[in-house]
């Protein structure tokens, strides 16, 4: 194996690169503006050097002697022939110029100023407030400095400096406007003391303001701006390398003119084109400067623009990893599986693999893994030497490496039932988005989830894919076991409820099933309990409830009896009607609030009890135990569900034409002016609000009658409804009712043409039929302008969804950026990276919402537990819910 | 660990409906489930905050306003006034004040009257008729509302003593029902300035109080107001000033401390989501608050608040404005310990989160 010797970068220094140190990381001084000679060979000396590094495979570096991958590349620098300023410091350049002596170069404040802004410098670095002190030394030092011309230390006079943008500065002495070169500003910052750059925010030893104007050019390594081979065989080289021959050749040129004695003009246009390059190599985006461009008119890429945005390297490259070892496919549904597996099909087993290390223990398994080669399932891709060599596995070569298996070898072999791998699916917004789950290799192209988990994904199976993760390393296979695997995240941290259980058909079958009336016979129910995948101690209190059965003379199983078979033997707990007593149902029907997913208040209670293993055990027992029973009872959905009889229809048309007439007597007396009004609201405000008013009247007057009266309660719709599985009861009243006002921005429907919405209105008509109120409902059919109308807040909230979704991200990401580091200890207190106390006790109590019931701990179940004398109970049989749950803190 | 003191004062009144010989075990019990229910070390609380308040922020609806106990009366919840929060925007959308009266006021409608009347800010322009502009005389004549003038307890002669007060450069006389205001050496657009200046005098009320509404809750009188002046309004006598209510959270951080920012923010963040019955933690939105407030002032969750305050260059360098981060930390030669979390990221190291934090140290054993 390879040693490797890991090291910690303990911190880094940000500094300004002085023209010494540029000489002394460079390993080339490039002087010669062509990259290659004739023979393609990269001249010395020229921006290819390879003294600065190696990128095409084979290759040896000149300078370290590592091949292409293992060496980092190279600096070189090029002499400039006249200093050219950095044009990301012009600013701080023209600062520094209006508040320093021209002559002595201090500060232009007197001692004591400097000693004040020094001490509270002092104080905010040890701090380390950053932008405070940028801010501070803005407002207090430089602006404060600008304001006086003649120096307190040497009264001097300054003279006038102007600034034009991009780069130019120019001075007046004695009424006379010239131009101020680089090399005169250089040498006034050069006199800047120690001292005083400290008070300018600088900071001696690491940042030189006379370093802001270049002398030297760093160039960067090969290996930052590689070139590429086309296919045509041409080489095309990157941005950077076609700018920094621009300055090479611009900077030789201009050496040349001088050395020559050419007239100052040629001189200063040299110069002035010099400057302009180094300018756009740094950034291409100044504002008042022409962006540099290829010959084919794109303009070239600089080094700001690879840094900046989203795509820049800092959040593209350096944030964002991509992995090996992963997959990704379209879902499909399997309840026959558990909760915290996944079905991977046997092509994707294939190709994702797990490393296995060979022991004297594991060698014979290993060796029958590598003999059935890549292609053959469970088989193994590649092996890896105890030199750290790695050697694919083929048909061929299959026996060869099979034989030559010893300890110490890694085999990555196929995956296998068991194996944890991290599943997840995109959009993560939060950390349930990902789980980990024991692999379960199944026939078939896709993933297989149970549906349970579909709520924390927030996946359905109309075609969406998930991505699997294999981690690679036993510490991060302990990580996904330990902490990432399901059953650990089956409460959601927002708001401490669980989030997994029952959905869609679960709920609906679980509530027929637990009817007081419903009677299962005997040989039914053994059949759904097995389904349900009962265990032995389910299998247990059925016989128990069949020979209780029996003893009474019945040949059936309640509902009730049935559902209990999945509940802990002890569990005593009362919920508004719903009333178990030892673990079996006595009253109540079992609704959506008790076992719905993000609900869930029963499946709450066994985890936080019984222990994660035996809720997640529970949750998947009754969620088929549901569907079964959903089977049995069989539920159908139809239009026949809202027949309702004629007098029902009259009814409601009554109620609309009611509704109606109280309008049209509201809306005369709007016109005539007779409407009493409200302080600070105008008099169509109180009209239309009242009118309103009776329109929601109305509706809730015309469902609530439908639902009362009306409506069959025994369809499949209903029962949906009612439970809680699907819909709302208040889909009714648009179904059988009417739809109401279709409000548009809070208000009617106010546009199109003037004095009305559409042209088949009257014009001046101020009532709410013809602005957006329709009495139509979906049964019945919508008028054609109805539908208009209806379409209105449609498509408004198809727009309001898009803004939204960018405008939520956006916070996302500004206040994960803002608290991310922010972590609890383990006495309790919330702190960040620095070690700063946020929170002196996490959210006042210390408790994580994850671990409680709702947000607070529920002291009535710890009573009644007590009272029960239970917990005596569970700790005699040795119930495992300490050791199983994590977390347990030590007094 | 012991039990905090809410919880400790709900276990002791609980334990008395215990029988004596169970309360023991009832309080071991408890301080057993409690202790299980601590977070653990190292858990990223700050992310999972995050987490929990963004994921339903999706939900939220961007464009949507709410009663407040009336329907004149709306007040922006949803996502916009999120962002208000979140940004510390000095200029709110829908700045309102909700004022109680003293116990031995409060239902009594005359003095919230008196009271709301006393508030509203009142300027020329409300209680002026109409306006007259003369140029040959280069003067203003204002016709005053008589009958408003009286409906909201002002005179004629107190209005006039304001004008001429407030006008000091100017002539102002009185002619009838109407104040005249002469400016000799104005040129005419200046006039016009005059003018315009002279409607936005405030003659009476509060500054920044344009209206209020009487609200009946139970049988309390309780003043709404459009616009907000805390320090203001606090000094009135009749009301409670431990009662009274804005949402302007710049100016409770202004007058009332940081600490009761804080708490409005928590506050009104439950609020915002309560309102659509999406629920979160206060845990997750009491980190946020303490964030927002933490140097001491209400800072936004922006490049320019909160994230500009950090002290790792490479942290604010990855949310926004990399270059400048980079060029002003290289400026100040600053050093950096790569202790956070982007930085141990960016440079490949584990980073100080969850299992992160943690070193294992072994004794080894001697043989």
């Amino acid at each position: 194996m390879t040693e490797i010797t890991t090291k910690k970068i303990g911190g880094i220094i940000y500094s300004i690169a002085s023209p010494d140190l540029i000489r002394k990381i460079s390993a080339v001084k490039i002087i010669v503006p062509e990259l290659y000679d004739e023979d393609g060979a990269p001249v010395r000396g020229g921006l290819m050097d390879p003294r600065m590094g190696v990128i095409e495979p084979g290759q040896v570096c000149e300078t370290c002697g590592k091949p292409a991958g293992r060496c980092p590349g190279h600096f070189g620098y090029i002499e400039l022939a006249r200093p050219v300023i950095h044009i990301l410091y012009v600013s701080t350049i023209k600062d520094l110029l209006s508040a320093v002596c021209h002559n002595c170069g201090r500060v232009k404040l007197t001692e004591e100023e400097i000693k004040k802004i020094k001490s509270r410098i002092d104080k905010l670095r040890k701090q380390k407030r950053w932008s405070r002190l940028s801010k501070f030394v803005k407002k207090y030092v430089y602006s404060r400095a600008k304001k006086r011309s003649t120096c307190p230390h040497c009264n001097y006079t300054n003279p006038k400096i102007e600034f034009n943008k991009p780069y130019y500065f120019f001075i007046e002495e004695g009424g006379l406007k010239r131009k101020m070169y680089p090399l005169e500003i250089r040498s006034i910052l050069e006199k800047i003391p120690d001292g005083d750059l400290y008070v300018l925010g600088f900071h001696p030893t690491y940042s030189r303001p006379e370093w802001l104007i270049l002398t030297v050019l760093p160039v960067p390594p090969v290996t930052v701006r590689p070139s590429i081979v086309l296919e045509s065989g041409e080489r095309a080289e990157d941005d950077l390398t076609h700018k920094l021959v621009d300055i090479v050749r611009t900077n030789q040129r201009l050496k040349e003119v001088i050395t020559t004695g050419a007239p100052q003009v040629v001189v200063e246009q040299l110069y002035d084109l010099l400057q302009y390059h180094v300018s756009t190599y740094f950034y291409n985006n100044v504002a008042g400067l022409p962006k540099a461009i290829h010959r084919s008119g794109k303009p070239i890429k600089s080094i700001v623009e690879r840094l900046i945005g989203k795509e820049g390297i800092i959040r593209y490259n350096l944030l964002g990893k991509r992995l090996n070892n992963s997959g990704r496919a379209v879902i499909s549904p399997d309840t026959k599986i558990r909760m915290n597996e996944i079905g991977v099909p046997y092509e994707v087993a294939k190709v994702l693999t797990v490393p296995e290390r060979v022991t004297e223990y594991n060698i014979e398994w290993l060796r029958k893994l590598v003999l059935n080669g890549p292609d053959k399932y469970p088989g193994a891709n590649y092996v890896e030497n105890t030199e750290g060599k790695r050697l694919a596995i083929t048909n061929d070569n299959k026996e060869t490496v099979a034989s030559l298996l010893k300890p110490g070898w890694i085999v990555e072999r196929h995956l296998m039932d068991g194996d944890i791998v991290i599943f997840g699916r995109y959009p993560s917004l939060h950390r349930m988005s990902w789980f980990g789950h024991y692999v379960r290799v199944l026939p078939g192209k896709t993933f297989r989830i149970h549906p349970g988990v579909c709520t924390p994904y927030n996946a359905d199976f109309d075609g969406d894919e998930m991505n699997i993760y294999v981690p690679q390393t036993e510490e991060s296979r302990a990580e996904a076991i330990l902490l990432m695997e399901l059953s650990n995240h089956m409460i959601t941290p927002r708001y401490g409820e669980l989030i997994m259980g029952g959905i869609q058909e679960v709920v609906t079958g679980i509530y027929l099933l637990t009817q007081d009336d419903t009677k299962i016979p005997i040989n039914q129910a053994v059949d759904i309990v097995y389904k349900s995948n009962a265990d032995e101690e389910g299998l247990e209190r059925l016989e128990d409830f069949i020979n209780r059965a029996k003893s009474e003379g019945r040949d059936y199983l309640t509902g009730k009896e049935v559902f209990s078979v999945f509940l802990p033997k002890d569990l005593s707990l009362t919920i508004k009607d719903v009333k178990i007593v030892n673990g079996e149902l006595k009253e109540g029907v079992i609704s959506s609030e008790m076992i719905k997913s993000e609900k869930g208040k029963l499946f709450l209670y066994i985890y936080n009890y019984y222990g994660k293993e035996k809720a997640l055990k529970v949750i998947e027992r009754i969620f088929l135990l549901g569907i079964c029973y959903q089977y049995l009872h069989g539920i159908t959905c139809g239009i026949g569900d809202f027949d309702i009889p004629k007098e029902a229809k009259e009814e409601i048309d009554r109620i609309i034409e009611e509704a109606k007439k109280e309008i049209d007597v509201l809306y005369e007396k709007y016109k005539k002016g007779e409407l009493e009004g409200v302080v600070g609201r105008s008099l169509r405000d109180v009209y239309v609000d009242l009118s309103q008013k009776k329109i929601a009247d109305a509706l809730t007057a015309a469902g609530s009658l439908l639902i009362k009266k009306y409506i069959r309660k025994d369809t499949g719709t209903y029962i949906m409804a009612y439970t809680g599985a699907r819909g709302k009861l208040t889909d009714v009243y648009q179904i059988l009712g009417f739809l109401g006002q279709q409000a548009f921005r809070g208000g009617l429907v106010e546009f199109g043409y003037s004095g009305r919405n559409l042209s088949i209105f009257k014009k001046g008509y101020d009532h709410p039929i013809v602005k957006g109120w329709v009495t139509s409902n979906f049964s019945k059919g919508l008028k054609p302008w109805e539908m208009f109308f209806h379409a209105i807040p449609g498509r408004d909230a198809l727009m309001d969804v898009a803004i939204r979704t960018s405008k939520s991200g956006y916070l996302y990401r500004r206040l994960s950026h803002s608290i991310y580091e922010l972590i609890a200890f383990d006495d309790l207190t919330v702190r960040d990276s620095k070690g700063r106390i946020i929170q002196f006790i996490y959210g006042g109590d210390g408790m994580f919402p994850q671990k409680t019931e709702s947000g607070t701990l529920d002291l009535e179940f710890i009573v009644n537990e007590v009272l029960k004398g239970l917990s005596d109970k569970k700790d005699k049989d040795g119930s495992s819910k300490k050791t199983k749950r994590t977390g347990r803190r030590k007094k | 660990m012991d039990l905090p003191k809410k919880l400790r004062e709900l276990v002791e009144e609980k334990s008395k409906s215990l029988p004596e010989d169970l309360r023991d075990k009832f309080v071991e019990k408890v301080r057993e489930e409690y202790e299980r229910r601590l977070v653990e070390a190292g858990e990223p609380v700050g992310l999972v905050a995050a987490q929990s308040i963004s994921e339903p922020t999706t939900q939220l609806v961007l464009k949507s306003f709410h009663y407040v106990g009336m329907r004149e009366f709306q007040v922006a919840l949803g996502l916009p006034r999120l962002l208000e929060i979140t940004d510390a925007r000095k200029r709110i959308k829908e700045k309102y004040m909700k004022i109680h009266l003293l116990d031995e006021y409060k239902n009594n409608r005359e003095i919230a009257e008196k009271v709301a009347r006393k508030i509203v800010e009142t300027r020329v322009e409300d209680i002026m008729e109409k306006m007259e502009f003369d140029i040959l005389d280069n003067s203003i004549a204002i016709y005053l509302d008589k009958k408003y003038l009286e409906k909201i307890g002002l005179t004629f002669e107190g209005v006039y003593n304001i004008l001429k007060r407030r006008l000091k450069k100017f002539e102002v006389e009185k002619k009838g029902n109407k104040i005249i205001i002469t400016a000799k050496n104005l040129k005419p657009k200046e006039l016009y300035i005059l003018k315009e200046n002279i409607k936005k005098i405030q003659i009476s009320g509060i500054r920044g109080i344009r209206q209020v509404h009487l609200q009946k809750e139970g049988e309390e009188w309780v003043i709404y107001t459009n616009g907000s002046n805390l320090r203001e309004v606090m000094r009135i006598p009749e009301i409670d000033y431990r009662k009274v209510f804005t949402n302007d959270i710049h100016e409770i951080a202004k007058v009332l401390g940081i600490e009761a920012a804080r708490r409005v923010i928590l506050e009104e963040m439950i609020k915002i989501f309560e309102t659509y019955g999406l629920r979160i933690d206060y845990r997750h939105f009491s980190i946020v608050a303490d964030v927002l407030t933490w140097y001491g002032e209400f800072m936004g969750i922006t490049r320019y608040g909160v994230i500009a305050e950090k002290a790792s260059t490479l942290s604010r360098a990855a949310f926004e404005i990399p270059i400048k981060n980079f060029i002003n930390s290289a400026m100040l030669g600053l050093e950096d310990d790569v202790s956070s979390v982007i930085d141990n990221l960016l440079v490949n190291q584990i980073i100080p989160l969850g299992t992160g934090v943690f070193e294992v140290y072994y004794k080894r054993r001697e043989k």
